[in-house]
C-alpha cells in the first residue's frame, strides 16, 4: 500500500513538472497589416519601418550608425539629403539594386561591416518607388530656401 | 518475490512516464542571434517562406550577407560566418515544429487570416538571444481553442492530413 502511495506521488510529481515545464499556450490574437495608407509618402514610411532601415539610417533618416572604414565619413551616411546626390530613378535604382561593394577609407584597412541591402529580395518596383517618395520627402524644409 | 516484481513494475512504470514527458533538451543556434537588434523589420524580411510558403523557414547566407559583410558580433559568428566560403552554410537550428500529420500554413495563417507572428510565437522578436525552446505551447488543444474563438474550420481534415 506504502509502495503504491510513493509510486503515485511519483507520477503527479512528474506530471506536474511537465506542466509547469511548458511554454505557455497563447491565447491573444494579434492582427497584422495596418490598412495601406493612399499617399506614396505614407506608404514610402510605412516600408521604411517594416523593411528595417532605420536600423542604420535611424528613425528619421539623420542618424546613421557607424560603419568603421567606410568611404561616407566611416559611417552609414544620413538620407535626408538624398535629393541632393540622386535623381528619383537613380535612387529607384540603388534602392532596388542595393551597394554590396562599399568604398573603404582606408584601402589597406578591412572592410566596412555593413552593406546596403537591395530591396531584401521582396521589395518590388512599386514599393520601391514609393520609399523613394519618401525618402523625397525628408529633405528639411529649411534647406530648401536660398540661405546664402 | 513479489514486492520486487511491483518495485520494477513501478520503477518501469516512472521511467517510461518520465520519457513521455521529459523536458526537451535546449536548442542552441550556431551562432547567438539578437532578434532584439532587428526586431524592428518585419518577421518576413527574413523569415521569407511567411507569406508564400507553408514553412517560414530560416534565412539563407545570402540574406544576412546582404546587409552584413564580415561577421557581426555575436558569439560564434565568426566560425559559421560564410563569407569566408569556407563555412558550411549557416545550420540553423528549427524551434517549432508540428508533427508529421498535421499540414500547417504560415501562408493561410498570416496572409489569409492576418495573424501577427506574436500570436502564436510570443516576443521572439524582443529576445536578445535565441530561443531555447519555444517560447509557446503550439499543441491541438492551441489550435483548436483558436479556430473556435476565431471561428475557423475545426475539421480534422483541416489539418490533418
Amino acid at each position: 500500500m506504502k509502495r503504491a502511495a510513493f509510486a503515485g506521488v511519483i507520477v503527479v510529481v512528474v506530471v506536474n513538472a511537465f506542466i509547469l515545464n511548458r511554454p505557455p499556450q497563447p491565447r491573444r490574437i494579434y492582427r497584422s497589416g495596418a490598412a495601406v495608407p493612399s499617399n506614396a509618402i505614407e506608404r514610402g514610411q510605412l516600408i521604411y519601418a517594416q523593411y528595417g532601415c532605420a536600423l542604420c539610417h535611424g528613425d528619421d533618416g539623420r542618424s546613421g550608425i557607424a560603419n568603421p572604414n567606410s568611404e561616407t565619413d566611416e559611417k552609414i551616411p544620413p538620407i535626408v539629403f538624398v535629393q541632393e546626390g540622386y535623381t528619383k530613378p537613380e535612387l529607384l535604382t540603388y534602392v532596388l539594386k542595393g551597394n554590396q561593394e562599399i568604398g573603404k577609407e582606408r584601402a589597406d584597412g578591412s572592410a566596412p561591416p555593413y552593406r546596403m541591402p537591395g530591396g531584401l529580395g521582396r521589395l518590388n518596383r512599386n514599393e520601391a518607388g514609393d520609399l523613394v517618395e519618401y525618402l523625397w520627402s525628408l529633405y528639411p524644409e529649411d534647406e530648401k530656401t536660398d540661405k546664402w | 518475490m513479489k514486492a520486487l516484481i511491483r518495485f520494477a513494475i513501478v520503477t518501469l512504470g516512472v521511467a517510461a512516464l518520465w520519457l513521455l514527458v521529459r523536458p526537451r533538451p535546449p536548442i542552441k543556434q550556431p551562432l547567438d542571434f539578437d532578434h532584439a537588434k532587428h526586431g524592428r523589420m518585419e518577421c518576413v524580411v527574413c523569415h521569407r517562406g511567411v507569406e508564400t510558403a507553408a514553412r517560414a523557414g530560416y534565412p539563407a547566407d545570402a540574406v544576412c550577407l546582404e546587409c552584413h559583410a564580415t561577421p557581426p558580433r555575436a558569439n560564434g559568428a565568426d566560425a559559421v560566418w560564410p563569407a569566408a566560403r569556407t563555412a558550411p552554410r549557416i545550420a540553423w537550428v528549427r524551434v517549432n515544429r508540428v508533427p508529421d500529420h498535421v499540414f500547417f500554413s504560415h501562408r493561410r495563417h498570416v496572409v489569409l487570416a492576418n495573424l501577427d507572428c506574436v500570436s502564436c510565437h510570443g516576443e521572439v522578436g524582443k529576445r536578445s538571444t535565441p530561443p531555447a525552446a519555444p517560447a509557446t505551447r503550439l499543441d491541438m488543444n492551441t489550435c483548436e481553442s483558436c479556430h473556435e474563438r476565431e471561428n475557423a474550420n475545426n475539421d480534422c481534415a483541416a489539418c490533418h492530413l
